[in-house]
């Protein structure tokens, strides 16, 4: 609650309040300080020492291409630099670019797992894997599948995720084992070739790169190995780097560069509920969600295997987005801001990118369902042409006093933007918001009177234009009553 | 640009309520007062409209009713449930002579009798049969609800009227009116003391002394002489009550340039309620009384003030 107090009875007062909170749900509704499709800016004056905070509106999803060119399950998504494409997979069909590599993914459903090979490899690869089978796609977009039949110690049925690291790739089955190929032979298995996270009993959910360690992540814990050129498995683990965070679901990790995040089940640290971790590099792992997140990721229940998640940086932040199936909601981490904030479709559901990868500066976003790839682009204010609604809904204020307070004005700092801006105040916990009124968003004086009277106050500001939105407060002007 | 030509601009009870809580700073630009906030302001801008009776007798609150003859008696209650007296009535008088236990009467004109309304019908005794009509009027006839109780003569005086006067809050002036001779006589309004020291009040002849008793919901009003015949009624000019604001949409019962003294009356009352801050509330409070000030010497009769000896003998 981030009530003031400083009000002196019968004077009127102006307060600043800052358009940056945290999700403070209660629940899993919709009530409470929540932001939609917003990211946060805090810059600091290094030599005052002053912050100003922003509020602005998250890029917006542009058309670029729909490769299977209709409705399509989007699957992962990937950039590869030794072609300079991307590379997607929709259905059961890889595309380079919008080209069908011609390969059929056979019998599996759900996320694909992208590597690819050293440029020093003899044969710079490119791998999908879908758990089931790899597919060995060429700098040429020649795209081979590789099962059991290729090589009959192939780890089949494996995990999905796959590793490339030192001339090795790396895949894992549920069991622990972690397989790997003869080094710079990437469809040579052999039956010796493992290496088993087991320093606990739980089965093995993913695996990941980071630095120069493979990260085991089990249901319960998590073990990080690295390369010590034994044979057959070259991996050694580091026990004194395990720990007891699993991971809920292998769909909920996402990595950008250095940085992994997952959703972890965390056994260790408390009563067994998820939390959202991420590891920095060579940074012990830390806890990135909130109570209020973590109760979303709860309240998913078994569906939290049906999430989606990606990380790229976007407009200058390194974002973590999490989709979750059963809330039909999208919460995205703002690793610059280190807050959360919910992302919105252009109606109140989730977000309808599921992957996403970055080519040239560019940040690509794979569509759920309808076979698009978008760009993300800051410059862009809709989603695929359709104007989506920012919301900025704020915590209560009774401004340190159980008092009437009589709001005689309303301020809105911000640029100067199209079209107007919904402001809508809830008086009674968010039950009701009442009929919202608008500011000209065009004028140098963004400005409300009347407010009426109220003992505790939420606001709402929402803004659906195809324009640019950036905010950094509203001033209340207030006079606090006899009683 | 061209002015409405438009007169009649009138506020709701609701726009009173919502426009005094704005005044207050209770309620927000382009939010509806809510049911509470209603019912409250309801009740208060009636209460605040009923205070208003005592800031005297604006002219436009003047109104005039008529109290008919009643035999016997020196009383009268004025109000919706009291007596036969009323400010809007017909009167008549038989142009046909009515026997006993007759019920169609025939008289000069049906002009502002309807059916149901109070019909009073001068007996050859002097007195007033009461009874209602029965059914509409026609052509020159009127049909009694009831048969008369005695026979009546041709010219004997008739009177119709629908809704009781309201009850007054002050008479300020009363006449004797005699339709038979079209002669209006002053007649004096006394006072409780004055009255109680009359003699033989039962005495009758035309009424030249009321007293009047304002009450709750009616007022009792006394006259002396008794009404010797049913030729005379005595007319009374006095202060009526404003109109309650029962319905969300009624308009008030007071000329336009009574709406900005009212609303502010109303958000004076309704700050108070809602715990408006100092600074403010005493700002309203100021400019309540202005406004009431400037509206209550608009309404005062421009007349002359004549001073004159108390010739009553007391």
């Amino acid at each position: 609650m981030a009530a003031q107090a400083g009000f002196q009875q019968d004077f009127p007062s102006t307060v600043d309040i800052p358009l940056a909170g945290v999700p403070l749900q209660r629940g899993t509704g919709t009530v409470d300080q929540r932001s939609v499709n917003i990211l946060y800016e805090t810059y600091v004056n290094p030599i005052t020492g002053g912050k100003t905070f922003y509020a602005v509106k998250r890029p917006g999803l542009a058309n670029s291409t729909q490769p299977p060119a209709g409705a399509a399950t989007g699957r992962g998504l990937y950039a590869w630099g030794a072609t300079g494409k991307i590379y997607s997979v929709f259905n059961n069909k890889i595309y380079s670019g919008t080209t069908d590599l011609t390969v059929t993914l056979a019998a599996s459903s759900g996320r694909c797992w992208f590597a690819e090979s050293g440029a020093g490899s003899s044969a710079q690869i490119l791998i999908v894997s879908d758990g089931t089978d790899s597919y060995h796609i060429t700098t040429s977009d020649v795209a081979t599948q590789i099962d059991e039949t290729d090589d009959a110690q192939y780890p089949t049925p494996n995990l999905g995720p796959v590793v490339f690291y030192d001339d090795y790739i790396f895949q894992a089955k549920s069991n622990g084992e972690i397989w790997n190929t003869e080094p710079d032979a990437f469809t040579s298995w052999v039956g010796t070739n493992f290496k088993s996270a087991q320093m606990y009993g739980d089965d093995l959910e993913a695996i990941a790169r980071l630095k120069d360690m493979v990260v085991a992540f089990g249901k319960a814990s998590t073990e990080f190995f690295f390369n010590n050129g034994t044979t057959n498995s070259p991996l050694l683990r580091i026990p004194a780097n395990a720990m007891q965070l699993g991971m809920a679901t292998k769909n909920s990790l996402a990595q950008a560069g250095d940085t992994l995040v997952w959703v972890a089940e965390a056994p260790g640290v408390g009563d067994g509920g998820r939390q959202v971790w991420a590891i920095e590099a060579s940074r012990n792992g830390f806890r990135i969600s909130t109570p209020a997140i973590e109760r979303f990721l709860n309240a998913e229940t078994t569906s939290m295997s049906s999430c989606t998640a990606w990380m790229e940086t976007v407009a200058g932040h390194l974002i973590y987005v999490l989709n979750l199936s059963s809330a039909n909601r999208t919460f995205v981490y703002d690793f610059t801001s280190k807050s959360w904030t919910e992302w919105s479709a252009i109606t109140a559901i989730k977000f309808p990118g599921i992957a996403a990868t970055s080519l040239n500066g560019t940040v690509y976003v794979q569509d759920a369902t309808n076979g698009r790839i978008y760009t993300l682009l800051p410059t862009t204010y809709q989603d695929s042409g359709s104007n989506f609604t920012v919301t900025l809904q704020t915590d209560k204020y009774d401004f340190g006093t159980p008092m009437a307070k009589f709001q005689h004005g309303f301020w809105l700092i911000g640029d100067n933007t199209t079209s107007t801006i919904n402001v809508s105040e809830a008086d009674d916990d968010y039950t009701t918001f009442n009929t919202a009124r608008t500011i000209d968003m065009t004028a140098t004086r963004k400005y409300l009177g009347m407010g009426g009277m109220f003992f505790q106050r939420a606001y709402q500001i929402t803004y659906t234009q195809n324009a640019a939105l950036r905010l950094e407060k509203m001033v209340l002007g207030i006079d606090v009553g006899n009683g | 640009m061209a002015s409405s030509g438009s007169v009649d601009y009138q506020s709701s009870r609701t726009n009173f309520i919502e426009t005094a809580l704005k005044l207050c700073g209770v309620l927000r630009e382009g939010v509806s007062a809510s049911a509470n906030q209603l019912t409250d302001g309801a009740h208060a801008l009636n209460i605040i409209m009923k205070s208003f009776h005592s800031h005297g007798m604006p002219l436009w609150a003047i109104r005039e009713s008529a109290v008919f003859p009643i035999e016997d008696v020196n009383t009268v209650t004025l109000g919706p449930s009291g007596g036969h007296a009323a400010t809007t009535y017909a009167a008549t008088y038989l142009t046909a002579a009515a026997a006993s236990g007759a019920t169609a009467l025939t008289v000069n004109s049906i002009t502002g009798i309807s059916a149901s309304d109070q019909l009073g019908v001068e007996l050859n005794s002097g007195d007033i049969d009461w009874t209602t009509v029965s059914g509409a009027p026609s052509g020159s006839t009127v049909t009694a609800a009831v048969a008369l109780t005695a026979a009546a003569a041709i010219n004997n005086r008739v009177y119709a009227y629908t809704t009781k006067t309201v009850k007054p809050l002050k008479i300020i002036q009363a006449a004797l009116y005699n339709y038979d001779t079209t002669t209006q006589v002053p007649v004096n309004i006394i006072s409780r003391d004055e009255y109680e020291r009359l003699s033989d009040i039962t005495v009758e002849g035309p009424p030249n002394q009321i007293y009047y008793i304002p009450g709750v919901l009616t007022g009792i009003l006394k006259f002396y002489p008794r009404f010797p015949d049913g030729s005379s009624v005595i007319k009374i000019w006095f202060q009526r009550p404003f109109e309650d604001m029962d319905a969300a949409g009624d308009t008030a019962d007071f000329p336009q340039e009574w709406e900005n003294a009212i609303t502010w009356e109303l958000a004076a009352h309704l700050g108070m309620a809602y715990n408006v801050p100092v600074r403010k509330m005493n700002m309203i409070m100021q400019k309540a009384q202005f406004e009431l000030a400037k509206v209550n010497d608009f309404g005062m009769e421009e007349g002359s003030v004549y001073f004159t000896s108390n010739s009553s003998g007391r």
